[in-house]
């Protein structure tokens, strides 16, 4: 566990050594923004609504930002230390692979949970404003975005692992995270019936809205969580594999 | 310490590493020596355990590097090739990290780090972002890495590679000031590097150790033949003549070295610089024709075998005996296009070492033919980059031009 401190500590150094980790979540902040401001000006008068809507309810608007920022993000994580071969530093440390991964993953977790302390200044602002909020939904939408972000940085590292190639990685990412996140749903819109309740159960959209209005389902939970593990293990597998090669 | 057994690594069909066995006493320096792609980086990346070896069995300060991958890292500081740098981090804090994850105690760990960057001559940039230090420091920040857990065992790929002579100094005193309580391989193709840090040389080439000895066994057993050089004042065709019809003289043959000897040679009475090859030591008769005949001998010198004269030798005849097939077979997928670019690879390597990081594993050095299909001897190939560009940085790579002499590697870059 310590090690997986330690990893997780020189990675959140590395973040905020660079400009990255500014440069991307003052980006994510900006069109948070804009889709708040959209989601206040156009819904309801009740803040609750409007923090809802802003957690994703019936709409994919956030979590497209929250996919892009964790595909930046993370495509960098495996990919930079392939290349400069740092990764060999790693595996010839008395570390074992899962904790360099799991200690990646809690770094860029850690930076994603500042960020999303950082719009909790729209919840200020619409008590400023004289809303009155229903603390529990806030809780469980904040979770909500907390567990899509957590699936789409597993699956960024995953893809992290294929190229030494940043680009190629976030391109990966990018595809793959939105091939699970909402394509599925959008093919299938029209439709009825098992298939369409398949899909929309198997894509990450489906279980967002949940979580955005304020009801707290293990299944959700558990849902993301699996598919964060699933992309976590491929990708220490991965890592494994391409020292072997 | 190091005991490696029968180690043997396939890349695919190719065999980088074949049956290598070797052992290394504590306390004891060891070179590894060899070409370019001879399999140093992947023997020693099996060592670490960092390669999974295909065969074999390898432990490392007293465990197995298969079964007791994590033992094994505790007590063993290693240096790849490319060195692992965080080069966003401060000197200090990359100490800092390393240390933590090599599990040197939180008490120590501050004082451990301020007594490495002392050893490795880097304590003036502690609190300097490593991208911003120059390549001396940052390989010796490197070795403070290696060592910042005082292993057992130390593993160092090419040390000294890209760096400029002062640097390469700086370095070697460091590695030597390493030396005693631990362990150490280092791999090289400088050969001098050898000579001055390592008790005991491997020399590994197509895979397979081909010599296992000290350095004074080494010379010793290739002081076979002699070799004198001389400068004497005499008409020279006649100091020919006497020379070559010494008993045990080979060949004799006359120098021209620079200006001053070649205007004298105009003059029957001038200077010239001649060269006996012999199968005996002859420096007493030598003597005693030349002041004999009343010539003046101004220089008399036992040119004895230098390790790249040995080295080269070892390598050359290596060439033959294996029939392997699946060394023998030229892979010419390659991506160069342009024909297989024969000569110095470093020259390109101080480009851009990273992408050539690999190359040992990648390479074709044991193909048996070049693109006409001539035959090639091993003196060539073992200078060959396998993944050269059509046109080298120098410009020396002539499309299929032959390397006579012996090879470029073996001019020191320092």
């Amino acid at each position: 566990m310590k090690n997986t401190y330690y990893i997780a500590q020189r990675e959140l150094y590395a973040y905020f050594a660079s400009p990255i980790a500014y440069v991307i979540m003052g980006t994510f902040l900006l069109f948070s923004g804009l889709v708040f401001h959209l989601f206040l000006t156009n819904g309801a008068a009740d803040a609750n609504f409007t923090m809802r809507n802003w957690f994703g309810y019936q709409n994919f608007v956030t979590g497209l930002l929250v996919l892009l920022f964790g595909s930046v993000l993370t495509t960098r994580l495996i990919a930079e230390e392939l290349r400069t071969g740092t990764l060999e530093l790693l595996f010839t440390s008395p570390v074992r692979n899962w904790q360099v991964i799991l200690g990646k993953f809690a770094a860029t977790v850690v930076l994603y949970i500042v960020l999303l302390l950082l719009t909790f200044y729209y919840v200020l602002l619409l008590m400023l404003l004289g809303g009155q909020f229903d603390w529990g939904p806030i809780l469980a939408g904040y979770l909500g975005l907390l567990l899509l972000g957590c699936t789409f940085f597993a699956v960024g590292m995953f893809a992290s692992a294929l190229s030494e190639s940043q680009v190629i990685g976030a391109v990966i990412a990018i595809i793959l995270s939105f091939v699970i996140y909402i394509a599925g749903p959008l093919l299938v819109q029209q439709q009825t019936g098992a298939v369409a309740d398949a899909v929309n159960n198997i894509s990450l959209l489906g279980h967002i809205d949940n979580l955005a209005s304020g009801v707290i389902d293990l299944r959700d939970i558990v849902y993301y969580l699996s598919i964060t593990a699933f992309f976590l293990f491929v990708a220490t597998r991965l890592v494994a594999m391409r020292r072997a090669a | 310490m190091i005991d490696a057994e029968h180690l043997t690594k396939y890349y695919g069909r190719r065999a980088a590493v074949r049956d290598v066995s070797f052992h290394v006493e504590r306390g004891e320096i060891v070179g590894l020596l060899g070409p370019n792609g001879a399999g140093k980086t992947t023997t020693m990346r099996m060592l670490t355990g960092y390669l999974p070896m295909s065969s074999g069995k390898a432990n490392v300060a007293g465990f197995d590097v298969a079964d007791k991958p994590m033992e094994v890292r505790k007590r063993l500081g290693y240096l790849p090739e490319t060195v692992p740098l965080y080069t966003d981090m401060t000197v200090r804090s990359y100490l800092s990290f390393t240390a933590k994850l090599r599990a040197v105690p939180p008490k120590a760990r501050t004082r451990r780090i301020e007594e490495v960057m002392a050893m490795c001559r880097v304590t003036e940039v502690a609190n300097r972002t490593i991208g911003k230090l120059s390549r001396g420091y940052r390989q010796r920040v490197g070795l403070a890495q290696a060592i910042v857990h005082n292993p057992d065992v130390i593993i160092l790929d090419e040390p000294t590679v890209g760096l400029d002579p002062r640097q390469i100094i700086e370095t070697r005193n460091v590695i030597r000031d390493l030396a005693g309580d631990h362990s150490m391989i280092l791999s090289t193709h400088i050969l001098s590097e050898v000579n001055t840090l390592c008790d005991r040389v491997i020399i590994i080439n197509r895979g397979r150790v081909l010599v296992d000895d000290s350095l004074a066994n080494l010379q010793r057993q290739s002081a076979d033949s002699s070799r004198l050089q001389m400068l004497v004042r005499g008409p020279q065709a006649e100091v020919e003549m006497r020379l070559s019809s010494l008993p045990g003289a080979l060949k004799v043959s006359v120098l021209e070295e620079n200006a001053a000897e070649a205007e004298a040679l105009t003059n029957p009475d001038g200077i010239s610089r001649y060269n006996l090859e012999a199968d005996q030591d002859l420096r007493e008769l030598v003597a005693h024709t030349i002041i004999g005949q009343g010539w003046g001998l101004l220089e008399l010198r036992n040119d004895a075998p230098t390790l790249e004269d040995i080295f080269v030798r070892l390598i050359s005849s290596d060439v033959d005996e294996d029939e392997d097939v699946e060394l023998s077979t030229p892979q010419m997928d390659y991506p160069d296009s342009g024909g297989r670019a024969i000569g110095r690879g470093r020259a390109f390597q101080a480009g851009d070492d990273e992408e050539l990081e690999d190359l040992p594993d990648t390479g074709l050095e044991d193909a048996d033919a070049n693109e006409d299909g001539q035959v090639v001897s091993a003196t060539e190939l073992v200078d060959d980059e396998p993944i050269a560009p059509p046109v080298n940085a120098n410009g020396k790579n002539a499309k299929g031009k032959k390397v006579k002499a012996a090879p470029a590697f073996l001019d020191e870059d320092e």
